[in-house]
Order: structure tokens, then sequence, then C-alpha cells
């Protein structure tokens, strides 16, 4: 008889790249997410936005698709996945859907910690994101 | 307390229903019952003792066999009923009822028992809850220990007399003075003082425990006295460095220097402000930074969510797999044939052609279900972010603008500050005493007033512990020493009460004891062969009469046993029923009850038969006498002393039927009992068993 999956969604993992737990660290530390899934997810809306994409190679801060999904992120993950396969089967692919995201991640963080070096201040760093969605949000 | 009634159904010789109604005038208190040998009187006696106690009297011939046996034979369901109606002093009429469904001999189990009270308004009888039917009865109709002295077995007693037995007797002179009890009493009392030492014992062992508890509050105790003290004195310390700064910041108001004063306030004023906005300022920068968090992902990702949410309409609407298909199984299906370019049919599929393109066409057209709910959740999260791009877009320029007010505010007070700044410390340096106050006036803020409220504060911590600990402490602290005296003085008090009981017990036996030989003296002199008196053996009750002249024994009185019994058993109903004016009530209250008399008097002759009934009558409460009709009828016998003292109230006769004939064992003659003719044993009957019927006085 085959085994049960027992499983499934609940176990996948989020696997974010080593060299980002830093920048990781200082976005928890400003206190404006919830946790360090908030900072996932946030950070692959800025690597989808700015088209950087990269695969986590070795593995740093993992949190875990269960926390993400409690609060509903499943749809995230999935709208970023379809963008980037434009195959609607990647809908039915929830542990590849995390994993795109999870690349987007990586690209956003990295953009991320260029503007947190650019910046003079953690304030400046901070201001620099917000004018940046601001101007998204102006955006015809 | 009377008895006015008693009903009876199958019970032992009775057969079916029979009752007897007892004479309750006081005037004429004896109600006679009459029957020979054999037709049922000592189960009158026994019924009265089982309704209440729910055992039979020792003695008893066959005590498991209760269910009549006639009644048994017709119906194997018969069940034995007895009930008794009792009017108590208090003119409350309850009617006690007992049945037994199975014969005892027959495995039978407990009786039913019920009390009933009888509604004077109605006229019926109304069910009573009892819960505990022995408790009931000593409560409210007789005590148990008493029952063998009301309901009175004569024939029981004077088998004692002649066996010589002093524990049947004493037991009966116990139950009469209710000793029993004190010596009950008294075992109980030893139990508890012991049980109390062993408590004492117990404490002691603890108290030692108790002891360093008890140090330590003290010394804590003392501790807290200690700190107290200490902080009065800060607190005194306190208050004299406060007035005078009091004193010098009034003197500094009032003085020349009074703009001096303002500006110092002004300048307080405005740190004060400042502290407050840029309070006020980081609370804007959190909510500034905050949108990053709740609108970040939304904004960045917001034009391609639009791009997606605004897809054309086919898009949107395709048709779903059925949920229960769940996956794309028969996309995948359909794939496989385009893959193989094979029909199930075995036909070619051709890339181009019509089949070929139609199953294309079939696959772009479903949509999975898993498939279908994203595409629905991601509609939704592209519509709610569009929503709150808008809220964004409106927010952060408030935002912005509010930071960068209260920013700008925070400039302006602290510019007008340093001015006031330069203003204070120009016009301070220009008076002399008021600069030496508000040097001293410093010394006390920075220097003098600190430690002192920092000792204060650790004084106070130190004291707060302190009370912990205390409270702890006594909580965990037993009355220690004050239980143990406590238990010392219940233990002499319970020693006392002891020593009391014991004394009372054996002083009270030998009043009784006393009393019963007077009672009985008299009874001799009255009723006896005149001259003799009459003694108790050493340490017991057996009763013996001696001539006066010699004090030898009479050796014919000892013949007169049964004599002896009715004389003793009525001198107990005697002194139970007329000791409550002299006795103290917590012994045990004085009761009265019926006096159910079942003594052999058959075997007297006929002087003393009309003697013992007189004997019996002048116990002073209701008498139910059960004779047989020789003891009744003879010529200076029961019948003639009742008519003479007037005192028969009802008279019952009990005859006995048998189915069959019994010859010359049965004297089946009619006998004229005043008016009425009693045959004891009547033959021929369709049923066996006695029947109660009331004859005329």
């Amino acid at each position: 008889m085959a085994k049960k999956r027992t499983g499934g969604l609940l176990s996948i993992p989020i696997r974010i790249d080593k060299e980002h737990d830093e920048i990781i660290g200082v976005l928890d530390a400003f206190g404006i997410f919830d946790d360090r899934n908030d900072i996932v997810f946030f950070a692959a809306s800025v690597g989808f936005k700015l088209d950087e994409y990269a695969e986590t190679k070795k593995h740093g801060f993992e949190g875990r698709a269960e926390q993400a999904t409690v609060k509903n992120n499943l749809n995230k993950a999935q709208f970023l996945a379809f963008q980037k396969v434009k195959d609607k089967s990647i809908l039915d692919d929830k542990n590849m859907s995390y994993k795109i995201l999870c690349g987007f991640a990586n690209g956003g963080l990295s953009i991320l910690s260029d503007w947190y070096k650019d910046s003079e201040t953690p304030e400046g760093f901070q201001n620099k994101i917000l004018n940046e969605m601001y101007v998204l949000s102006t955006k015809k | 307390m009377k008895i006015s009634k008693l009903e009876l159904r199958n019970w032992r010789g009775f057969y079916k229903q029979q009752e007897i109604n007892f004479s309750v005038d006081d005037k004429k208190p004896v109600t006679t019952i009459i029957g020979d040998n054999q037709t049922g009187k000592s189960d009158i006696l026994r019924a009265i003792h089982w309704v209440l106690f729910d055992e039979t009297p020792e003695h008893t011939n066959k005590p498991q066999d209760l269910i009549n046996n006639f009644a048994e034979k017709e119906d194997k369901n018969a069940s034995a009923k007895v009930s008794l109606e009792i009017i108590t002093d208090d003119f409350k009429t309850y009617k006690i009822t007992r049945i037994l469904h199975t014969d005892l001999d027959k495995g039978g189990g407990p009786s039913e028992f019920s009390v009933s009270l009888l509604d004077h308004n109605s006229m019926t009888f109304k069910r009573q809850t009892v819960a505990n039917e022995k408790r009931w009865i000593n409560e409210n109709i007789l005590m148990h220990h008493l029952r063998h002295i009301f309901l009175f077995q004569g024939e029981v007693l004077s088998k004692a007399f002649d066996a010589g037995d002093s524990k049947q007797l004493k037991k009966s002179v116990e139950n009469l003075t209710g000793s029993n009890y004190v010596n009950e009493a008294s075992k109980m009392i030893d139990d508890f003082i012991d049980h109390k030492e062993i408590q004492q014992a117990k404490q002691q062992t603890t108290k030692n425990k108790d002891m360093k508890l008890r140090e330590n509050i003290e010394k804590w105790e003392e501790e807290k006295k200690k700190i107290l003290e200490k902080i009065a004195e800060l607190e005194k310390d306190m208050e004299l460095l406060t007035n005078e700064r009091v004193e010098i910041m009034l003197k500094l108001r009032g003085s020349k220097n009074a703009e001096l004063a303002a500006i110092t306030a002004k300048v307080d004023s405005d740190n004060e402000q400042i502290r407050v906005l840029q309070s006020t300022l980081r609370e804007i920068q959190e909510k500034k930074f905050n949108l990053i968090g709740d609108y970040g992902f939304g904004l960045f990702a917001l034009e391609s969510l639009k791009q997606f949410a605004e897809r054309d309409e086919e898009s949107k609407n395709k048709p779903e797999f059925l949920e229960t298909i769940g996956t794309p199984i028969r996309e995948k299906a359909l794939q496989k044939l385009l893959d193989k370019e094979t029909c199930i049919c075995g036909r070619d599929l051709i890339d181009g052609e019509e089949p070929f393109e139609r199953i294309k066409e079939e696959i772009a057209k479903t949509d999975s279900g898993a498939m279908a709910t994203a595409l629905r959740n991601i509609d939704s999260l592209a519509n709610a972010e569009k929503i709150k791009a808008e809220v964004f877009k409106k927010s952060f320029p408030e935002i912005k603008k509010q930071y960068q007010d209260t920013e700008k505010r925070i400039e302006e007070i602290e510019f007008r500050l340093a001015e006031n700044k330069d203003k204070m410390n120009s016009l301070s340096s220009s008076n002399f005493d008021e600069r030496e106050l508000n040097d001293r006036l410093t010394k006390i803020n920075e220097q003098e007033l600190p430690p002192i409220t920092e000792r204060l504060d650790d004084e106070r911590m130190e004291l707060r512990s302190i009370n912990l600990n205390l409270a702890s402490a006594k909580a965990k602290t037993p009355k220690g020493t004050a239980e143990i005296s406590e238990i010392d003085r219940i233990i002499d008090s319970a020693g006392t009460l002891k020593d009391e009981l014991n004394n009372f017990a054996d002083n009270y036996e030998e009043k009784i004891a006393t009393n019963l030989k007077e009672e009985l003296q008299y009874l001799v002199e009255k009723y006896g062969t005149k001259g003799e008196v009459i003694e108790f053996d050493q340490d017991s009750f057996i009763p013996h009469l001696c001539s006066a002249a010699t004090g030898e024994r009479n050796p014919q009185s000892e013949g007169g046993a049964n004599m002896k019994s009715i004389f003793f058993g009525s001198s107990l109903v005697k002194l139970t029923v007329s000791r409550k004016d002299d006795d103290p009530e917590w012994l045990e209250p004085g009761t009265t009850f019926p006096f159910v008399c079942d003594a052999p008097f058959s075997v007297l002759d006929g002087t003393n038969e009309g003697n013992a009934a007189e004997v019996v009558i002048g116990s002073g409460t209701q008498v139910i006498l059960l004779v047989n009709t020789k003891a009744f009828m003879s010529d200076t016998g029961i019948e003639k002393k009742l008519q003479k003292l007037k005192k028969e109230g009802k008279r019952w006769f009990l005859s006995h039927h048998i189915t069959g004939k019994q010859g010359s064992e049965v004297d089946s003659k009619h006998v004229l009992i005043g008016k009425d003719k009693y045959s004891a044993f009547i033959e021929d009957s369709d049923f066996e068993g006695s029947k109660a019927w009331e004859g005329k006085i």
C-alpha cells in the first residue's frame, strides 16, 4: 500500500540565500514587518518589480510556508510564480511557486542591500524605500 | 404515646387482612386479646416488634417464616404486611407500615418500610420521607433498647430467672437506666482522648519545626522595625531639604529677579514642549515606516497585479475541471495523446489536422479546480492591493507633511530656547545673593536629595521583601503552642466528663436497683405471701423471696418465677414511664409506650392471675394484655379483676381456622365469654389461618 502523504503544502520550506542574512536582520530590526516571512514576501516584490531573480544556493534564513499560508499569502507566491513562468500549470505546484518566490526574494534582498549601503542612516534607507513606493503608487 | 390500630395481612399465623383496634381511652386503657394457645397471641406482639424494628424478638419459633403459609400456597407472590397506627403525645397519628414480599426462608430481600402521617383535614394518610428508618423510630416512637421492656414476654424473663441468667437481666436494667448509652459514651470518650493524645504528640513534633519559623519571624520583625526607623529618618531629612528648596524657590520668585524666574519657567516649558514634540515625531516616523510593511508588496507588484486583474474576460471565465478530478489528469491524458500522436482508437494524430487541433483547443480551454481557486485568489489580491495603493497614495504625503511640520516646530522652539537661555545666563550672573541661592538649590537638587531618594527606594524595597517573607512564614506557622495547650485542655475536659459519666452510670444503676427493689418489695407485700422480702443476688438482678424472720430464701417462692417475672416486668415499665419526673432528661427523655404484655398468666392460679392483671394495669400506661381463655375466665382471674377495676376498653378474640378436622386434639366447643361465644379453632374452613374479631364488654 502506498504511503499516505501527510506533508504537502504545510511542510514547504522557504529558503533564502545565506548572503542575505545581514540585510534580513537589518529589516527585521526596524520592526515594520510582522516576521521574517513578511520580509521575504516584501523583498520578492522588489525583486519581481526590478526583475532580479536568483535561485537559492546556500541556505541562510529558512522560514516555513505554513506560516505564510496562515496569513493567506499563498496567492502572492502563486502570482509571482505565474508571472515568471507564464504557465497556469504552476498554480498546481505549490512547491515550485514558493521556490520562485524565494528566487525573487533573493534578487530583491540584493537590491535592498545596495540601497541600505547607499543610505547614510537607517532612516534614510527606509525613506528611500518609501519614496520608491510612492513613485509606484502615483504611476498611471 | 398510644397504639390505636394494628393491621395484619398474611402475617405469620394470620390469614389475609386482619385489623385490631385498641382502646386509647385513658380511663379504660386496657385492651384484652383473648385466644387459646396456637391462635396467634404472641404473633400480635411479634408483629409490633417487626414493624418497628424489622426483626422478631428472641425465642420466636421459625423466625424466618413470616408470610402466612396458606396465603403462599394460594399465591406464590403473597406478601406479609403489618401496619401500626400510633398516636403520639402531641396528637400526631402516624401509620407505620412494613411489607415483606418474599419470605426470608425463601431468600427474601429487605422489607419495605414506610411512614404516613394523618392529615386531620382530609382524614387521609400522607406519605412521609424517612431517610433512616431506625433513627426515625428511635426519635419518634420507641428507643430500640427499650423494646423488650414495653414489648414484654413474661415467659422469656421467667426462664431467665430459672436459668439464673443475670446477664440478660442486667441488660434489661441497663436498658432501663440508659447506662448502656453512658458506658458507650464513655468508650467513645476514651477513643477521643486517644485520638487527641496522638494529635498532641504530632503537634509536639512539628512544634520544633515551627520554632525555627517563629525565630525567623521574630528576626524579620526586628529588621522591619529597624528599616521603618531608617525610612522615618530619611523621610525627615527629605522633608527638611524639600522645605529648604521651597523656601529658596519662594525667595527667588519674590526677588528682584522675577524676570529670571519667568525666563526660567519659559525655558522649562520649552524643554517640555520639545520633549513632547520629539516623542510625537518618533510616533510619526514609526507610522511612516510601518507603511513599508503594510503596503510594500502590493506597491512593488502593483503594475503586474493590475495587468493581471484586467486580463481578458475569456481567460477569466474558462471552464473548470470538476473538483473531484482535482488535478488536470484529463489534460495530461489528452496531452499524452498529442505527444504520442495516436488517438485512443488507434488513429494517427497529426499536428495541424483537425482532431489534433481540437484536442489542443480542449486542453487550453480547461482549468483544474486548484488553478481556478488560485486565479480567483490572485484576482482578489490584485483588487485588494489596488485599493490599498490608493490609501497609501493619500496617507503617505499626509504623514510626511505631519513629520515635516513637527520637525519645523521643534526647530522654532529650539531657536527660542537658545535665546532665553542666553538671557537667563546674563540675568543670573547679575546678583550675588541669588546666585548663592541658585547654587544652593542646584546642590540640593543634584547632590543632596538624590542619595536620600535612592536610599529611601532601597529601604522600601527591603521592607517589601521582608513583608513578603513575614507573610509567607506566618501562613506556614500553625497556631502552635496555643493549640498544644488547647489540646491539653480538651483532654482534661474529656477525662472529667468520662469520670462523671462513669460515676453517674454506677450511681444511677444503684439508684435504679434500689427503686426496682422497693417497687418489687411493694408488689410482694401487696400481692405475695405476707412477710416475705425481696433480695437480689450480689451483682445481679435475679430476685429472690426470703423469709423476713430468718432471711432464708423461701424454696416454695422459687417456683413462682412466672409471677416474679410479671412483677419484675411491670416494675421496669413503671420505672421507665415515671422516671422523667426526677431524672435528667439529657440521659434519656421519659418514654411512654403501650405495655404489650404477653405474660404466662395461665400457669398462675386464679388469685395470682387477678393480682398479675392488677399489677400490669397499675403500670400507668396503655395496656395490651394477651391472655388465654382459661386465665381470663377463672373465678378469681383476670376478667373479674377487670370488671372490678373497670379498666377494660376493648376486647378482641383470636380464632384459628383449619381445613380439616383435628379430632380430639382440638377443643372445638364454644365457650361463653361475657356475651360472646368463642371457639378457639374452627374446623373444615376453606383456609388455614387466624382471624381477629371484636368482642363485647
